[in-house]
């Protein structure tokens, strides 16, 4: 039984050719049969011809309904209407086309964004067993977000933990590599003995860290190098073992070569291209000793033991955390340990992250729902120019279920082209994301992969179906229920009036959801441009170098006299206009210092207000193009022995000062007493609501001696030409001081903003493009409903014309209709964008939100997009010759 | 208003196997045969017929061939296999114990 069925399915389907000849073989003799039977009962021929088809009912109506029984018949059913599906759209190859553009757009688009989303969120690290994986972060007190562990700490950990097979720490730094001839900046990562077992990799040559590779500070400079390093600096030469290359001005033996695709385990961040071991923590940090307690910079992954689950391994990590704050109450006060798997980004900046595609995702949201209005207007479209046939084949005894299958049959076709070709958007929408995740926040190589996830794959196909309901279903069931009689009659007349008004629902629509993307795309364009522009300050023509001394081995004393005659030097070089250096780039608040008035010292100087600061040198505003509202710059007189002096911003001096002028006041800054001498505006960006913050301004040549960051420096420089015409220059004057320093962080001012605000950049390019895509197609939506307006009312425009209505009313009575659709969107739109902007806050800088000027520029252009798509079905209507339109069926 | 001439689900495929425990048929013929065995109860339409036959073939229990009809006319004629004689037999006794049910349930 169940063999007889295999082989009749298998017959079914691949000899269907031969099935079907011997069942109208069989049909027709039997017809044959029937014939003679009815003249063997003594009718005339003709009369036994008609007679018998009468009895059999119709051949082709017989063989429809033995093929319903067969084995596979559904499956032959469904392959009948995706081939007729597939003739009806070859038949309309301009709307087929322009059907499956629409929908690859929408489809790959979301493709695309769920790519990313899967890149931030989900994806596990490339390597070996990555489910076991898992990023550790120490948790403080007050502190909302994950920081690193001390060594020291680490050590413990791994050797109290049972929850983990293997538990390694990384710290990645920022080195100086001299090659032979060749120097540059790299990150390398300074790493304990057993991290590459952690990751489960074994070398591609030589050998990885040995256990001992971590105890005694300075004894083991070796390093293992990584193969995209090793391949660009080395072409992949096999005799790089036992070479010396520096690093931060040491000399240290590379042992071995890291397999390929090991770049580092913090996905989105920079690229690490070498590793050393722990034991040369202090080549790769300065600041405090990496083997020591309390100096808390370095990160965990760890391998969880076979069985043991993330809450297990948690709840241990927290009973270790505990007893090293009862053994070292001094250091561990308070801290504490989160264990999380190894999943997608930095967890500091999933936050941020998780805003910014909400905000995308619910664009890209609003152009699918786009996608659906335009497709299923097009189709409603489509099916009420073929209503004809559909009434005619109704009445021929098509059943309903069948036309509604043929219709979704084509549909799901349509979806189908559309989401193939949806994988190609996504690979496009993928490369253009990609390039703003391939780098970080500084402009370095960033470890970020962007690719179609089998995930990914599978929910864009079920986005491909869910879109056949969505903009399929309703017209095919809407065709279905076609009136016969009215339909046949009246084709081409008067349509029935709910199905125009849901098309005209569908038009309204879009151009609701499309002046909400349209205008929170001007505002992200808008905001953009004024952080580009710069706050308060002029960022075009200033160049921003990072120089780090200490990283080769200078002493403070070098180091500063090396930082003054790099100064003196550029500032003597034609084509730049003034240099200055400060702690870090004029755009951050990423460092605070205690701050007090001297008639209000707090009992303990560490619990002291802090204020976001930065040290700056002479010249710094004016190269900014600020002028200090009161008092002045710093300027060559603010040295070390000189009396301390800060400047503030005003959101300083009105908090503090209120109502004074606070030029000559003291103020004790990060303990050092001093005189405020200038006031300048507030430089710092700020989102759309957020308040102005303090900040005070120290002079950068009074900075502790011997402190090794006040000898570093973020210099600026004003340039007369292009910024990134006169980077070159600018590092061979840095190198004709010292050829070897390491020189990092080039860039232009510009650029770096547009590093640093990544995410209004990122976010105002996609929703330019959903924005201009949700433009095309209300524009295309409405012109479909208007053109199939005119063309149904054919004859009443004739019979208008021919009593006498001019063209202009003509003209007027359509586009008159297109205006009056597009501003009842508007309408619908205004109140959406009111709500959409809640997400945006974070994202709008130096622009109102509810500004109404984007709003007022935003609906101008929907609407002279309306009148430009309502123009040429106007201009048919008017140019209808009233004879021929009366005579139009 | 014609008497209903419907068959029951079911009754057909019973028919068509009892009619070919006998002779290998063509379909018209298994039709003509239908009705004369039931005396003009059942009217057996090609819609219902077709269908029937080529369903049943597909389930093992009928084989068919070419051949010559009594009159010399090329038809298709369907005979029972073993798998059809076997179900034959389950049909009919499942018939049996439905009627007698059925005559019991409509007396009572």
């Amino acid at each position: 039984m169940l063999l007889s069925r295999l082989v009749s399915w298998f017959r079914n389907l691949f000899r269907r050719a031969r099935v079907e000849r011997e069942l109208d073989a069989e049909l027709r003799a039997c017809l044959d049969l029937l014939v003679a039977e009815k003249v063997g009962l003594g009718l005339a021929p003709e009369q036994a011809l008609r007679a018998a088809a009468l009895e059999l009912g119709g051949i082709e109506h017989l063989k429809d309904q033995v093929r319903d029984v067969r084995t596979g018949a559904w499956l032959q059913g469904v392959g009948r209407d995706l081939r007729y599906a597939g003739r009806a759209l070859r038949k309309r190859p301009g709307f087929t086309a322009i059907a499956a553009l629409t929908l690859a757009l929408g489809i790959g688009g979301t493709a695309s964004i769920a790519s990313l989303v899967y890149a931030l969120f989900e994806a596990r690290l490339p390597f070996p067993g990555a489910d076991r994986l898992v990023h550790l972060y120490q948790t403080q007190p007050g502190l909302d977000e994950y920081t690193q562990l001390s060594y020291v700490d680490y050590r413990y950990y791994r050797e109290h933990a049972r929850s983990f097979a293997s538990l390694a720490a990384h710290y990645t730094a920022p080195l100086h590599l001299v090659a032979g001839e060749q120097s540059a900046a790299i990150f390398g990562s300074v790493a304990s003995p057993n991290y590459f077992e952690t990751l489960g990799l074994r070398p591609l040559s030589g050998r990885f860290f040995d256990r001992d590779e971590e105890l005694v500070p300075g004894r083991d400079p070796v390093v293992v190098l990584g193969y995209d390093f090793w391949q660009s600096r080395f072409a992949g030469s096999p005799d790089v073992l036992g070479r010396v290359i520096r690093l931060n001005g040491v000399p240290f033996t590379i042992i071995g070569i890291a397999p390929r695709g090991l770049v580092g385990v913090a996905l989105g961040r920079a690229q690490v291209s070498l590793w050393i071991p722990a034991s040369m923590f202090q080549v790769g940090y300065k600041y405090c000793d990496g083997l020591a307690p309390g100096c808390n910079v370095v990160n965990l992954i760890g391998r969880l033991a076979p069985g043991v689950t993330l809450s297990a391994a948690q709840s241990e990590l927290t009973a270790l955390a505990r007893q090293l704050e009862t053994a070292n109450p001094e250091v561990n006060k308070g801290l504490g340990v989160v264990v999380l798997p190894a999943r997608g980004s930095d967890p500091n900046r999933q936050a941020e992250s998780a805003r910014t595609l909400t905000l995308l995702g619910g664009a890209m949201s609003l152009v699918l729902l786009i996608v659906c209005a335009n497709l299923a207007g097009l189709l409603l479209a489509r099916n009420l120019a073929r209503a004809r046939e559909t009434a005619l084949r109704l009445s021929l005894g098509a059943s309903r279920a069948r036309i509604v299958r043929e219709l979704l049959a084509e549909s799901l076709l349509l979806a189908l082209l559309g989401g193939s070709l949806g994988i190609g958007v996504a690979g496009l929408g993928n490369r253009l994301i990609q390039s703003f995740y391939q780098v970080d926040y500084g402009g370095r190589p960033a470890f970020f992969r962007l690719g179609l996830d089998p995930a990914v794959l599978g929910l864009t196909l079920a986005v491909t179906l869910a879109t056949v309901l969505a903009f399929g279903l309703v017209p095919a069931l809407r065709a279905s229920r076609t009136g016969l009689l009215t339909t046949i009659k009246d084709a081409g007349q008067s349509p029935s009036a709910g199905r125009s008004r849901l098309r005209d629902a569908l038009v309204v629509l879009q151009f609701a959801l499309a002046l909400v993307l349209v205008v929170d795309a001007s505002l992200l364009i808008r905001s953009l441009r004024h952080i580009a522009q710069g706050e308060q300050f002029d960022a075009a023509r200033v160049v921003t170098v990072r120089l780090r001394p200490t990283l080769a081995g200078y002493d403070s004393a070098r180091a500063r006299a090396f930082q003054l005659e790099v100064h003196r030097r550029l500032e003597a070089t034609p084509g730049i206009v003034a240099a200055s250096p400060a702690r870090i780039p004029a755009i951050w608040v990423s460092i605070t210092t205690g701050v007090w008035l001297p008639d209000a010292v707090p009992a303990d100087p560490s619990r002291a207000t802090r204020v976001a600061f930065n040290r700056v040198g002479p010249r710094f505003f004016e190269l900014l193009g600020v002028h200090p509202t009161l008092g002045r710059e710093f300027d060559r007189r603010d040295v070390a022995g000189a009396p301390a002096v800060v400047i503030v911003n005003q959101a300083m001096a009105e908090r503090w000062w209120p109502g004074r002028n606070p030029i000559g006041r003291p103020v004790v800054v990060g303990g050092v007493p001093s005189e405020v001498v200038g006031v300048v505006p507030n430089l710092q960006y700020r989102f759309a609501g957020q308040p102005a913050e303090p900040f005070v301004y120290q002079s950068y040549w009074q900075g502790r001696p011997g402190d090794p960051i006040s000898t570093e420096s973020v210099t600026h420089i004003r340039v007369a030409g292009s910024p990134q015409a006169m980077l070159p220059l600018i590092r061979r004057v840095i190198a004709s001081v010292d050829p070897d320093l390491p020189v990092s962080e080039e860039n232009a001012l510009v650029d770096r903003l547009m590093y640093e605000y990544q995410p209004v950049r990122f976010a105002g390019t996609l929703l330019v493009w959903f924005g201009a895509l949700a433009l095309f197609l209300s524009a295309f939506g409405l012109f479909g409903v208007l053109a199939f307006r005119v063309a149904e009312r054919t004859r009443e425009i004739g019979v208008r014309m021919a009593l006498g209505a001019g063209s202009g009313r003509v003209a007027r009575l359509v586009l008159g209709r297109g205006v009056a659709l597009a501003l009842t969107g508007l309408g619908l739109g205004a109140a959406g964008t009111l709500a959409s902007l809640r997400l945006f806050r974070s994202l709008v800088y130096g622009v109102p939100l509810g500004d109404p000027l984007g709003f007022a520029a935003a609906s101008g252009v929907l609407l002279l997009v309306a009148l430009a798509a309502s123009y040429l079905p106007a201009r048919r209507a008017t140019r209808l010759d009233p004879l021929l339109a009366l005579r139009h069926d | 208003m014609a008497r209903d001439t419907t068959l029951l689900q079911g009754t057909l495929d019973l028919l068509i196997l009892k009619t070919l425990t006998l002779q290998q048929l063509h379909g018209l013929g298994i039709a003509r045969r239908v009705e004369q065995i039931t005396r003009g109860a059942f009217e057996v339409k090609p819609g219902s017929l077709f269908p029937a036959l080529h369903r049943m073939e597909e389930a093992g229990w009928l084989a068919s061939e070419w051949g010559q009809s009594e009159q010399g006319r090329r038809a298709r004629f369907y005979r029972l296999t073993p798998a059809g004689r076997r179900q034959l037999k389950t049909e009919t006794a499942d018939w049996g114990r439905v009627s007698l049910a059925m005559a019991l349930a409509l007396k009572s």
